[in-house]
Order: C-alpha cells, then structure tokens, then sequence
C-alpha cells in the first residue's frame, strides 16, 4: 500500500468516526431541544472536534512518516496526482448538493446555526467521498 | 474497469534486464513502486512521458514496451487540402 492510499485511509476513518459521533450528537442535542422548545448552540463541541480531528491527523500523519521517511519525503506521482483529482469530481458534486439542501433548511425556518450544521455536514459527506473515492481508486486503479 | 486495449511488456523486460525490480524502474522514471505495478497490471495507463521514459530505460522504441488493440481504422478521416 502506497503512503498515499494510506493517508486516504486515515483521513477517512478519521473524519468519519469524529464528525460522526460529533453529528450524532448534534442530532440527539437536536430532538431533545426540540421537545425541551430550546436550541443550543454546542460551539464548542464543534471547536473541540476540529482540534481532535487535527491533532489525530498529524499525529497519525507524523508516525506514517516516521515508519517509511523515504517514500513520505517523495513527491506524488503523476497516478496518484490523477486519483485526488478523479476523487475530486464526485465530492463537487455531493458538495453543491449538500449545500442547496442546507439552503433549504433556512427556507424551512432553521435559524444559523442550523445552516452552519447542515453546511457542515455537507462538507463532512463531500470529504468522505473524496477520500473515499481516493481509496476505491487505489485499489480498483485508473485504466 | 474498461477493457484493456493497451498492453505492456514491462514485466517480461525488467526480468530479461537483469531482473530489474519494480522499485529500480519506479526510482529510474521517476514514480512510485506501486505505479509501475499498476502499469504492469494494466490498472493505470502511464502518461505519454512516462511511457517514454519507460522504453529509455530498456532502450526499445515505444511500441515494443506498449501495445495498442483497439480498433485500427480511424473513425474521421482528415480532409486534406
């Protein structure tokens, strides 16, 4: 496995398990402040998952450097250049998507912070399928 | 995947030279060790520079490293003055 598929999957997993308990939070937080007739606003949930999610990437980032410093100092390729461009496409794609959608929680009501949670987790699924694509590139190839 | 239309001889040259490992071609041109195993497996088609390169190595022309099956007539035909 190259390093490059394997900061793809650390990337992901990630982002998946943080942003994942962070927005099963959020939509517990949600349902219970819905029927207390209360929204919060858990900024600092958010502030301490994006400090979490840095520290464990660089963390993690840093020891795969440390266990292959020959292959981590090489510059990508031009297969591996072509795969995050490839995985790129579709996240566009499932960003905009997101993004209208979360337009449309203003529409139904969904003051700012709603629009910053919905927002968020649009780019929380973008990233998964860039990195995600990323992975299914490395493995199935390009041809 | 699509059909591979376009096959390589670089396994059969890197053992007839040597047995030149995947590591040795990948440092030669320039790329990593896991591209030249996707160029072998016909999972990546390698840039026109880097295919070039690859013959250099072996000192072949291009077509002897890679090889086209696709279909031979041209679909247009180009209209000269």
């Amino acid at each position: 496995m190259s390093s490059g598929e394997k900061s793809a999957w650390i990337s992901f997993l990630v982002i998946l398990v943080a942003f994942g308990a962070y927005f099963a939070s959020i939509g517990i937080d949600l349902s219970a402040s819905v029927r207390a007739g209360y929204r919060g606003a858990p900024w600092l949930g958010l502030v301490g998952v994006i400090i979490a999610v840095t520290l464990f990437q660089v963390a993690a980032h840093t020891a795969l450097a440390a266990r292959s410093p020959a292959e981590a100092q090489s510059a990508s390729d031009e297969r591996e250049r072509l795969i995050v461009l490839r995985a790129t496409r579709p996240a566009f794609y499932v960003l905009m998507t997101g993004v209208w959608l979360a337009l449309g929680v203003v529409a139904l009501g969904g003051g700012v912070w709603m629009l910053v949670q919905a927002t968020l987790f649009a780019v929380w699924v973008a990233e998964l399928t860039r990195f995600g694509m990323q992975i299914y590139y490395y493995r199935r190839g390009l041809a | 995947m699509s059909s591979t239309i376009i096959t390589n001889a670089i396994r059969r040259l890197r053992f007839e030279h040597d047995e030149m490992t995947q590591q040795a071609l990948a440092e030669r041109i320039g790329v990593t060790r896991q591209t030249i195993n996707a160029i072998e497996l016909g999972k990546y088609f390698p840039s026109l520079e880097a295919a070039f390169c690859i013959a250099a190595v072996f000192a072949l022309p291009l077509q002897e490293v890679f090889q086209y099956h696709g279909p031979t007539e041209p679909k247009t035909t180009l209209r000269t003055p």
